[in-house]
């Protein structure tokens, strides 16, 4: 059999212990809700093909119920979630509403409540899959991820280093993401999410949009825009931002602006939806976004 | 007052009455298929061709065979008889309508999916490792994946004979030429439709043995159980010793009205002679039963400047797949319901199913009539808006009335009170909502819809049940009915209890065994309530009149004045004169009067003249309703949020409220799907959504709650009036959510599914051509 154990390490440290030995073929299950269809497609439970050099997993290390990794709370005046928190729990919390609402948003808006329960924000990140409906409201929120391995300890990189590639991290053998950091939006900055799906639960994005925008009445103090699923992987969307930045915005100004998204996109066709479809969204998917909280900070 | 609150001419007739198989189900205690297992049982896994047109060069199943744990691989040189016609629990034979039924791939595959092999090992892991020993050569075949393309004379062929084309039929009804040249207003569209899947939430599964007598036995998720003929013929047994036993199914809707796992299920138990099961992942599920027919309808439509319609044209082209299944049955309803509940002097169709590489296609819920009614439907909206009429209004001048012929020459016979449904479904709409933002347009659609209920009356359909009384005053009903959770067998018991004055809790109703309970026929073509609520009404009444006699005769009455009700007879008008049930069942028990009645109810038949020219009655009857719905539709992404959804229909009499409303809902939420989402997409016939991450159908967070409106005519002919509702509850539903989002964009999308995309590029095509888009507009509904 490929699969050869199951651990669930009581700490953070057995836990990077366990990941350490690349011989013994680690994957990390901590909700489960990308691993167990890939498990499935990898028929773990069979035995090995005669001939066939047997690549698949061989130790399977559950990060679910490390306390280390789960909760939320605020710490130095940034907003501080567990890796292993889950899609439920931050969506439903009151400082991640108040305070990163495009997160709490994009959160609630991945799978169904099952898949909620248990899918985790940390997997979310790391399965890196372009559509991964947090990462653009972690990149408009500027968040900054924890990692962690035994053999290189403890690092902080931004978010907007992390995704190096299709479903490629510029994570190491046996490092995993074991917090995030984001600034609490104070003041005029104002968070958004939209999601546009083929239906309202258990479905991909064909395109996902954060916006974190400060505000001095109309004029546009500085603009952070996330995008999923409309390119290779999660993107920022620099040119819009520098564009909006210090411009009091109207509808005219948002629709000239949004079409600088086309800058960072180069979406594909899939099952859900085709390349030309996600261009004409995103941007104007991006400037509505611009328009309403433009008009909403107005009023 | 509200429907449910109208005093009723039944005891229990009518009533929301829990169905008796509710709590177990809430519980999750209702055991299907997969939940039973034999001691001792092997696995099955079935080998599929990794092509859609390929000749099958050789199978080498040796080192399969030698495999530790495998105990049988069967190839179609194993299979008795693997080739046999196509039936569907039919007791009459309709020539001309009936297929080949393969079943295992022989020298040639026809689509991808087709099963190949099939193997029995003692674990499902070596069952799977065997199919991978298993060593096929193909030769693959340019094959042919679109129903048009597979028309023209130098087309691949699919199957052995000479031509791709399946059947072809044609409607003849006055002068349609004429007519469009006199006509005021024509209007000529082609539609196109999807293959759709089923995803009932229990695949495909089943287990079978040979039992103490020597019977092969097979206990599966069917809609027929009268596939043991099929199963006997093919492995050339004498059809009283093969057995076929429905559990409680967790859903059919057409998809298990084909053998699905029963014929493997049988050659490998008779192999073996040990216990196999076997049941189809969700993947295999999607890539190897049938799907919903796609359509491509070319319909020309006239009318008068008042509003008359004076002439349809129709040309329909099924895509029938790899193998012919229920193609010829399922063109034969699209064509005599091409043209829908209206009533035109002139109409002409031609249809056509034809042979591809794509997988097979067969019957789902509405068999037929939801393609044509999508396009009957859009056409109805755009000669309206055309004429300048409302939807409702043009619909108003032009329903079908009883009496009232349709294409085929039948005049209808039965109650037909479409405009009754069509004003209470726009009614019930209530107040438009208004947009929650400026990017958001709303929009109202209506669709009528007209679908049988009961088999073809060229199969000479029949029922049988069985009512009998025990002696403290129970009763027991065996009737083969299968329940797929419609609430069919609770139906039965609230039928049977109204009749002989007992509760429900009384009944225990027997279901779905060849060996234990009568034949009733098929759960399919909205026809169980009709033919075995009929059947048992029947055998409860002559039970009853049986216990009434002997009453009479105790009481010293005569019999039409004693009264039957709450386990007791009673002398109409005499207060002082009664008799317990009991006491009656005890005294016929000793005088040797039966307690119980076989009885078999027969539904209209007719012969086949000539089967291409379809003309007469063709079905028992119709049902008639409409469907209206309010949507949103965000004009930034093409989505579409369905803001109200109301279901009016004439059920004749609803039976049991709950079970009928149950109907009313999950139909129409079935055709929302249909309208704006569902797509099984295939590649050249390579299903590229075999999951159900991929072919996406609503959830509960994507439709309204449904407004249901009953009205009972009591002008059907199933028990106490009754018309069938099961598959018409859904074939207007997708229309009407179409004829919405049309109304709300000003254009008409021709395609289903009516996809955000399709809305979007729509609009971006609109707004180049807004001044064409303007002239098409579709009025204010009402």
């Amino acid at each position: 059999m490929s699969l050869q154990s199951y651990v669930r390490p009581r700490g953070l440290d057995d836990a990077l212990a366990a990941l350490a030995d690349p011989r013994t073929r680690p994957l990390i299950i901590a909700g489960g809700t990308d691993v167990i269809p890939a498990m499935r497609k990898m028929r773990l439970g069979e035995p090995q093909a005669a001939g066939d050099d047997d690549d698949r997993p061989g130790v399977v290390v559950d990060l679910s119920q490390l306390d280390e990794l789960r909760g939320i709370g605020e710490k130095d005046g940034m907003l501080l979630i567990g890796a292993a928190t889950t899609m439920g729990a931050i969506a439903r919390h009151e400082l991640v509403k108040d305070r990163a609402p495009a997160l709490a948003a994009a959160a609630a808006s991945v799978g169904s409540p099952l898949v909620r329960n248990r899918a985790t924000v940390g997997g979310n990140l790391a399965t890196a899959s372009p559509s991964a409906d947090t990462a653009p409201a972690l990149l408009a929120a500027n968040a900054v991820l924890g990692l962690a391995s035994a053999r290189q300890g403890r690092r902080e990189v931004s978010i907007t280093d992390f995704f190096v590639g299709y479903r490629r991290t510029l994570l190491q053998p046996g490092e995993i993401v074991a917090y995030i950091l984001l600034p609490l939006s104070r003041g005029l900055v104002r968070g958004r999410f939209e999601k546009v799906g083929l239906r309202n639960a258990d479905a991909i994005s064909m395109v996902c949009v954060a916006v974190e925008m400060e505000l001095d009445g109309r004029v546009c103090r500085e603009a952070r825009i996330g995008l999923g699923a409309v390119a290779a992987v999660p993107v920022r969307a620099f040119a819009v931002e520098a564009a909006l930045k210090d411009r009091e915005i109207d509808e005219a100004v948002a629709r000239e602006c949004a079409k600088l998204v086309h800058e960072h996109i180069s979406p594909i066709d899939d099952l859900r939806a085709s390349a030309r479809y996600r261009s004409w969204v995103a941007e104007a998917v991006v400037a509505r976004m611009i328009i309403d909280m433009a008009c909403k900070a107005r009023s | 007052m509200t429907d449910a609150d109208k005093p009723t001419k039944y005891r229990l007739i009518g009533l929301a009455l829990p169905r008796h198989d509710a709590l177990d189900k809430v519980y999750g205690q209702t055991k299907y298929a997969d939940d039973f297992t034999m001691p001792g049982t092997l696995h099955a896994k079935v080998l599929r061709s990794r092509y859609a047109a390929a000749r099958i060069v050789s199978i080498d199943t040796s080192a399969a065979e030698r495999m530790p744990g495998v105990h049988a691989v069967l190839t179609a040189r194993d299979v008795p008889r693997n080739e046999t016609t196509s039936k569907f629990g039919q007791t009459h034979s309709a020539g001309g309508f009936e297929g080949l039924y393969r079943v295992l791939a022989d020298k040639k595959v026809r689509y991808m999916g087709e099963a190949v092999a099939l193997v029995a090992a003692e674990t499902p892991e070596t069952a799977a490792q065997a199919l991978r020993a298993i060593d096929v050569v193909y030769e693959p075949q340019p094959g042919v994946f679109d129903p048009v393309e597979a028309l023209k004379p130098d087309a691949y062929r699919v199957g052995e004979e000479d031509t791709n084309v399946v059947c072809s039929y044609k409607v003849r009804k006055g002068d349609v030429d004429a007519a469009f040249a006199r006509a005021d207003v024509v209007v000529e569209n082609e539609y196109r439709v999807p293959f759709g899947d089923h995803v009932y939430l229990e695949p495909e599964s089943g287990t079978a043995w040979i039992d103490e007598d020597g019977v092969l036995t097979i206990r599966a998720s069917t809609q027929v159980i009268e596939h043991f003929r099929d199963v006997a013929d093919i492995l050339r047994l004498p059809h009283n010793k093969v057995r076929v036993i429905a559990p409680m199914l967790g859903g059919g809707f057409g998809g298990k009205e084909d053998i699905t796992v029963e014929a493997y299920l049988a050659l490998l138990a008779y192999r073996t002679k040990r216990p196999v099961k076997l049941t189809y992942t969700r993947e295999e599920s999607i890539l190897s039963h049938s799907k919903r027919h796609p359509y491509v309808m070319r319909y020309k439509t006239a009318a008068t400047a008042d509003g008359k319609l004076v002439a349809m044209e129709c040309e329909l082209i099924s895509d029938a797949g790899g193998y012919p299944f229920l193609s010829p049955w399922v063109l034969l309803y699209s064509t005599v319901m091409a043209t829908g509940p209206y009533k035109i002097p002139n109409v002409k169709v031609d249809a056509h199913a034809v042979l591809t590489n794509n997988t097979f296609t067969s019957a789902y819920r509405g068999f037929g009539a939801p393609q044509v009614c999508f396009a009957y439907e859009s056409q109805m909206d755009a000669v309206a808006a055309q004429l300048g009429l409302t939807p409702l209004a043009f619909r108003m001048k032009n329903y079908l009335h009883t009496g009232d012929e349709l294409g085929t020459g039948y005049a209808l016979e039965s109650a037909v009170l479409t405009d009754e449904t069509a004003e209470r479904a726009l009614a019930a709409l209530g107040e438009p909502t208004k947009p929650r933002s400026p990017w958001e347009k709303i929009g109202r659609g209506i669709a009528s819809g007209m679908q049988s209920y009961g088999r073809l009356v060229y199969l000479h359909d029949s029922s049988r049940s069985f009512v009998g009384f025990e002696l403290d005053g129970t009763v027991v009903v065996r009737c083969g009915v299968q329940d797929i959770g419609g609430g069919q067998t609770s139906s039965i018991a609230q039928i049977t209890a109204e009749v002989l004055g007992v509760s429900m809790q009384d009944v225990t109703v027997y279901f779905g065994d060849t060996a234990l309970t009568p034949l009733a026929g098929t759960t399919t073509a909205t026809r169980m309530l009709y033919m075995s609520g009929n059947a048992t009404l029947k055998a409860a009444r002559a039970v009853r009149d049986a216990l009434v006699t002997k009453a009479a005769e105790m009481l010293d009455a005569s019999p039409d004045r004693i009264a039957m009700a709450d386990k007791t007879f009673r002398v109409v008008g005499d207060k002082d004169h009664s008799l317990s049930l009991i006491e009656v069942l005890e005294a016929c028990a000793s005088d040797g009067i039966p307690l119980s009645n076989l009885a078999q109810f027969n539904a209209p038949a007719r012969e086949v003249k000539e089967s291409a020219n379809v003309e007469g009655q063709i079905h028992p009857d119709y049902t008639f309703g409409t469907h209206a719905a309010e949507v949103a539709v965000d004009t930034v992404t093409g989505q579409v949020t369905v803001l109200k959804l109301v279901a009016a229909f004439d059920v004749g009499q609803a039976i049991n409220r709950l079970s009928a409303e149950g109907q009313l809902e999950g139909g129409t939420a079935c055709g929302a799907g249909y309208a704006l989402l569902e797509d099984v997409k295939m590649d050249r016939g390579r299903t590229v959504t075999c999951a159900l991450d991929t072919y996406l159908v609503p959830t509960a967070a994507d439709l309204p709650d449904v407004t249901t409106i009953m009205i009972e005519s009591g002008g059907g002919m199933g028990p106490f009036g009754a018309k069938g509702i099961g598959e018409p509850s859904s074939t207007s539903s997708a229309p009407a959510v179409t004829n919405a989002v049309a109304d709300a964009i000003g254009i008409r999308l021709t395609r289903l599914p009516v996809s955000p995309e399709r809305i979007l590029t729509a609009l971006k095509e609109g707004q180049a051509k807004r001044d064409d888009a303007v002239s098409r507009r579709v009025p204010e509904l009402a």
